[in-house]
């Protein structure tokens, strides 16, 4: 629980089927989703400090699929990006996953 | 009064883990513990409307996790009272690991290692005595051996997540400080310098592995749950970490070996028989 303290950021680029793009927030994720996870989301787009999150990990596509309802219409596909950064560190880790928005 | 032997104890720690099962999964935890323990709603991971993530997106439906929910907490009731208890604890175990997977932001060690003790408990002899309808003991020493392995198992493991960097330099312990996750006096002189914040670091990781080896050595396994004891009654003064030491004090309890304290033993039971 207390191994490790890191600063995570969670952005959601949107890509429109017209091929412009545009930031979904994730807080306007968290308002669909279940109090815990909404605690997770709310205000994840600036740095927040925590311990690592598996959780954010496993489930990056799973979130760029709602990512996908929550920008409807018009979205082609969401590349949703983690960065993950040590305390007062500034040597980030970044995953992205892109999701392909099913119509 | 009944000799502390290892099955009375295993038996006293199924009666304590599942009250403390019982108190940290309903809203009774709202009033004991602090707001890491918080439950929302009726019982702890109650279905909520909202999209849900779960472990390996295997999404249950709404009534049967309010199901498991509710299931959990009649099995843990049955595993205190000691009605049938090892069925009643894989029972309680088992749905506590079920709605625990259905919210992945959700997960907490602390949970995952209450909810593993309960069903390990319930595959002990801790099953078979202090009961309203026991089970058949099988073997004191294999349950004293499982038990000792899981307690084990957690101070490795906790040891080992903490060979990196960021923690033996006393990184992590000074920011969980600035956070205010850790208080206190104690943890205030331990961080006081980077020096101390490290050696501090450095010495509860290596204090963690040292405890998984200690407990199995022949000539320090008695007192190595002893310095278990200290150690997270200093947690608990410094971190609160939602119910971790409750369980693993609790886990601890049947690792005392007082059956092999004869002169306690006598004493204890001479004390209770005078007064009788």
């Amino acid at each position: 629980m207390y191994a490790t303290n890191v600063e995570t950021r969670l952005e959601f680029v949107g890509q429109s089927i017209d091929g412009s793009q545009r930031m979904i927030s994730p807080t306007a994720l968290a308002v669909r989703t279940t109090t815990n996870t909404r605690g997770f989301l709310g205000g994840a787009d600036q740095f927040h400090p925590g311990p690592h999150n598996p959780a954010f990990v496993n489930h990056l596509r799973d979130l760029g699929e709602l990512a996908c309802v929550v920008g409807r219409p018009g979205l082609f596909k969401v590349e949703v990006i983690l960065t993950e950064r040590p305390r007062h560190h500034a040597t980030e880790s970044r995953r992205a996953v892109q999701v392909v928005c099913v119509r | 009064m009944r000799p502390l032997t290892g099955s009375v104890l295993l038996a006293i720690a199924r009666v304590l883990l599942g009250l403390l099962f019982l108190v940290r999964t309903t809203p009774l935890s709202n009033l004991v513990f602090n707001r890491l323990a918080f439950v929302h709603g009726p019982l702890l991971g109650w279905p909520e409307p909202g999209w849900s993530f779960a472990w390996g997106g295997w999404v249950l439906p709404a009534p049967v996790v309010a199901a498991a929910c509710v299931l959990r907490t009649g099995a843990a009731i049955t595993f205190v009272l000691g009605v049938r208890a090892r069925v009643a604890g894989l029972i309680a175990g088992g749905c506590g690991l079920l709605v625990l997977s259905q919210d992945a932001f959700g997960f907490i060690f602390t949970l995952y290692t209450l909810f593993l003790g309960v069903l390990l408990l319930a595959l002990t002899d801790a099953t078979a005595t202090l009961a309203l309808v026991p089970d058949r003991p099988v073997s004191v020493p294999s349950s004293l051996f499982t038990v000792r392995a899981f307690v084990t198992s957690i101070y490795a493991w906790a040891g080992l997540a903490k060979l990196h960097s960021a923690w033996l330099s006393g990184e992590v312990l000074s920011t969980l400080k600035e956070d205010g996750i850790l208080s206190g006096w104690l943890i205030a002189s331990a961080t006081a310098t980077h020096e101390r914040s490290a050696i501090t670091a450095s010495a509860v990781g290596a204090g963690e592995l040292l405890l998984a080896v200690l407990l199995w050595v022949p000539k320090t396994r008695r007192i190595a749950p002893y310095f278990a004891i200290v150690f997270h009654l200093a947690l608990e003064a410094v971190a609160h970490p939602d119910v971790i030491s409750w369980v693993l004090l609790i886990l601890l309890l049947p690792l005392l070996e007082w059956e092999r304290r004869p002169e306690l033993c006598r004493r204890i039971v001479s004390r209770d028989d005078n007064r009788g």
